[in-house]
Parts: C-alpha cells; structure tokens; sequence
C-alpha cells in the first residue's frame, strides 16, 4: 500500500510555502510558480536515496509513491485515511525539513468532481460488450474471487492520455497519468483512445496500479518514461505498418519511420525485456505492425465473441508472418476484438472515454454522443486485456519471466476454430496463424503457473 | 535564425531524395550506445549552442527542436526526404568525445494508435 504523493519543486526566484498560495490568482500563479528543472531532480536525488521512487513531469513536477509504512515518518502526520483502507486524497503535506531547500509544497492530489459524464455507459441498441463482459469472456471473475486481482503490481501503458473518467473513480481504480517528453499535460486525452483502452487492464487486474504515460515527442521517449517507472508489464497498443518487407529491404528503403527508428525501438524494447519487464503490443488492425512484430514481445491479436456465445476470430485483427524477422508469426494469443463490419460496428467495447474525445459517442449509431463513452475495440484493446492478466499471474509469482508468461498464456488459450481475420488468415483446429494459440483463459492461465 | 547549409541529393536506386527546405520545424532524436556522461552533457552543450531547443535528455538519448537547416548544421550531417517522403538524416559527421562514435539521428514519427 502506498501514497500518492505530488511535491511542487522551488522556483527560481522565490520560494512558495503552502499557506502563500492563497494569495495567488488563477493568472499569477502560473508565472510565480516555475518549479526549476534542478531542484526537481535534486528532490528525486534525495528521494531515492530515502528508498524512494519517483518520477518528474515535463513541467518538473514530481511525483512519487510513497509507501504507507514512510509516510508518517516523512510527513509527521498518519497518512490520510490511515488503516486498511486505502489512504483517501485531497490533503495538504508539510514538506520534510531535509526536502524543504528544494520542494515548496506537497500534496495528495485531490479527485476530480465530475458533472455530466455518467459512470455507467447509455443504451446502445446494436450488439457490443460492456467492460465487465471482457473479464466474463475471458474467465477473470474467478481468479478475482480468489484475490488474483493484480494487487501490488505496476502496469505501465503508453497512449494518447488518460482522463480520469468518473468509471474509474466510482470503481476505485488506481490510474496515475503521466507525461513524457513533448506529452503536455497526461490527464487531457482529444482523442479517448488511451483513457478507454485503459479501462481494458482493469477489467482483468482491478486492483493493479496502472501508470498511463501520454506520448509526446516521440514513441521511444513515451517507452522510456514507461521502463523509468520500473513497471513489471508495460502495455502498447500503437504501431507503424511496416512488416512487409525484410530487414536489408526494410534499411535501404524505409517507410513510415527510419530504420534508425525501428533500431532504437529494438534496443529499448530488448534491454527491457532482458531486464524481466514484459513487453506486450497490438498485433494491428490489418496492419503488418512493428512492433508488435518483435520477437520480444507478446503480441496480441483478436477473438470476437459472437452474439451467440461463440468464439470467432475476428475480421478487425491482424495475422501475419515477420517479413522482419524470420520465424515470427503474429500474433502469439487473443484478447476480445469486434468485427469489421459496416458502421455502426458490432462486438466491440463500450469504453469510457472524455466526453469531448474523438471517440466519444464512436459506432453509437443513432444515439446521441457526448456521454462519455464509445464503442471500439481493436487489437489496441486486446493488448491491454492481456497486460491485465499478466498482472494477475505476476501477483501470483513475481519473479515469472517473459519467456514463461508467454507460455502460460499460450499453453492454456482456448482454441479458436472459425472466422477469419483481416489477412483472410482462417482459424482452424490447434495453433494457427489466425489468433496463435487462441483466446486467453485466466482461470487456467493462473492455475498452469 | 536559419543558417544557410549545403545539402547533396542522394539516390536510391532509380529515385532521387529531395532535400528538405532549411526553415522546416523538426523533432530530432539522438541515441547513443554506452555514451558516457559527459559525452551527452557535451552534445547537450553543443546543441544549445548551435541554435536548436533541447526538449530531453537521458543516459541513452536526446530530442532536440530546430529548423532543419540548423539541425543539419548542428549534427553535421544531410537532411532530406527519402523516396517515400519520410524526412530522413544521414549519417551524423559531428562527434564530440575522444574515442566516441556519432549518435543516431532520426526524425520521429507519429505512430498510428490501432
């Protein structure tokens, strides 16, 4: 258990204590206080040096987890809400004496008050599931039951933003946005894309802490500020369609992105695999994705639950073999995906999203839009699905490795025997290029470990 | 301010790169292997001096802002659109190090979110 901590590091020119904020305007606030880049780090030095983890915003800010059983001796206070409960937020801190040269103030961020947006999604009259039905669907209430929850494990995930949608308030879900270089601010999410797909992990490890860090300048920066936070799983679900070709082919005429792009990507991604994070990527949607082709990972493609019960793989999702790397095929496993059928699209997801976002109101046909909620899915919601379960079976056994994650969820994914996906690619009896091994169980994906 | 820089076409195969125009607003990103510290607080300072606005910096990488006629200048190296017109960097020319090897420089592209 641990505490939310955000520290407001010195200005320039002046220091702020807490009780001068009151004295400052809506305009003058933002010119007085100008947190500088040196006293953010020189905080995180020190905070580190406690044992603590932390990570600085673009705007050097830092925020940091401090675990319940510090806190008091941090702060001289009990921590809010002391007791089993988590702690509650909205408190003001006394910045510790060694801290107070470089942070001016501190403070458990507030929630939000929400007005129009509904915690429970409309009416939508053509077929599509609801969160809880992904979790049904792919067999987490019970491993939810016997308190496989993802409790005490940090998913990381990197996407367009995350608003903190009232659904994941009234749920009680744990989501920290977090910028990366060029991001701006991580909780303002135009398009809805991350703050939705986000609602995936939840599905499958509702007790897990989830940091959405936002992508700024580049996907490498967005990844690195992902690995710094030093999660056991960080979740993609973005890519570049550029597995067409092969390696050489690839180098001496590259498009969409550099090859020195794709190299820097293979490295990242690599040292943090190497170094036991488990890296998990959409397989794309008719895409020939990188890099949700890399060996590496887990890639993961997409099932579509019918309106009958049935398990079909879907038309949305992609299936190939790596022109880039010889002998890979993707993707390894499924999550749930919808069809690609004429709009409004069925099967897909009824996900929370900022009731300004692109995707509000996304495959609602008829219905009116602006309540906070779209209806897609994609592999980019598969890949989520499949962090979450990760998340339950590194609670279980913390020290699993890349390598036998992907063979649990491999080895106990439920065939998947009719459909085609967006390649033409048909599923048939036993593992197939299709939907790999099949559509994840968590029942029996945390039983075979 | 725009410096003026020298730029040579290249081929690939039977299609001729076209440079990019000098006032072009870019993201760079460098990346280096096994750099020591001083040799990014170095490019750090030799890119803060050369014009350009540094946006991070970490053990392993840089992104930097600027005009691509001063990015040019700066890593010392062609900057031109390739012939499916992804904005593309050459070989970088500066090194700044004894013994060290030039970064990678690539301009980084939006990722399609699926």
């Amino acid at each position: 258990m641990s505490v939310y901590v955000r520290f407001v590091p010195r200005s320039r020119s002046q220091s702020i204590p807490m009780e001068a904020m009151a004295g400052l305007s809506s305009d003058s606030a933002p010119t007085i206080i100008r947190p500088t880049k040196a006293n953010a780090e020189r905080g995180q030095e020190r905070l580190a040096g406690g044992g603590i983890a932390s990570f600085a915003t673009e705007m050097n800010r830092v925020s940091t987890e401090v675990p319940v059983e510090r806190f008091a001796e941090l702060f001289g206070a009990p921590p809010p809400g002391d007791g089993a409960a988590a702690p509650a937020r909205g408190s003001a801190l006394t910045v510790p004496d060694a801290l107070a040269d470089v942070f001016d103030f501190a403070y458990v961020p507030q929630e939000i008050d929400y007005h129009a947006t509904l915690a429970l999604p409309p009416v939508v009259p053509h077929y599509h599931l609801r969160v809880g039905d992904v979790a049904l669907a792919l067999n987490a209430p019970r491993c939810h039951q016997q308190g496989y929850t993802g409790k005490g494990v940090k998913v990381a995930m990197t996407d367009t933003g995350f608003w903190p949608h009232p659904f994941f308030v009234r749920n009680g879900y744990t989501l920290y946005p977090t910028e990366s270089p060029g991001s701006g601010p991580a909780d303002v999410d135009d398009n809805g894309h991350g703050t939705g797909e986000a609602a995936n992990i939840f599905a499958m490890a509702p007790q897990c802490t989830v940091y959405g860090v936002k992508h700024g300048g580049s996907a490498a920066g967005a990844l690195e500020t992902a690995i710094a936070l030093k999660p056991q799983v960080v979740t993609n679900s973005w890519g570049w369609s550029i597995d067409q070709q092969s390696r050489d082919a690839f180098r001496q005429n590259p498009q969409n992105i550099s090859y020195a792009e794709l190299v820097d990507l293979e490295s990242l991604i690599g040292e943090a695999v190497d170094n036991g994070i488990c890296i998990v990527f959409s397989a794309g949607n008719g895409h020939f994705a990188f890099p949700g082709c890399l060996p590496k990972v887990i890639s993961v493609g997409g099932v579509t639950v019918t309106e009958d019960g049935e398990l079909e793989a879907s038309s949305y999702a992609s299936s190939f073999e790596s022109q880039l790397y010889p002998g890979r095929a993707a993707p390894d496993i499924c999550g749930i995906v919808g069809r690609a059928d004429a709009a409004p699209m069925t099967g897909h997801i009824m996900l929370p999203v900022p009731p300004t976002a692109q995707l509000d109101g996304e495959n609602f046909g008829n219905v009116a839009a602006g309540k906070g909620w779209g209806v897609f899915s994609g592999t980019s919601a598969a890949a989520p699905q499949i962090a979450g379960l990760i998340a339950l079976l590194k609670q279980i056994r913390p020290n699993l490795t890349v390598e036998q994650i992907r063979t649990a969820l491999r080895t106990t994914a439920t065939d998947v025997v009719k459909g085609k996906t967006a390649h033409g690619k048909k599923a048939v009896v036993g593992p197939d290029l299709a939907t790999g091994t099949g559509l994840v169980d968590a029942l029996k994906a945390c039983g075979y470990i | 301010m725009t410096k003026k820089t020298s730029r040579v076409a290249k081929t690939t195969g039977d299609l001729v790169d076209r440079p990019l125009p000098d006032d072009l607003g870019l993201l760079v990103r460098l990346v280096f292997e096994q750099a020591k510290p001083q040799v990014i607080d170095g490019w750090v300072h030799w890119l803060l001096q050369s014009g350009v606005e540094v946006v991070t910096s970490n053990s392993r990488a840089i992104e930097f802002k600027g005009a691509a006629g001063d990015v040019a200048k700066a890593l010392d190296a062609d900057l031109y659109l390739n012939r499916n017109n992804l904005p593309s960097i050459g070989t970088v020319g500066k090194v700044i190090g004894d013994g060290a090897v030039p970064p990678l420089a690539y301009v980084p592209q939006k990722p399609s979110f699926l």
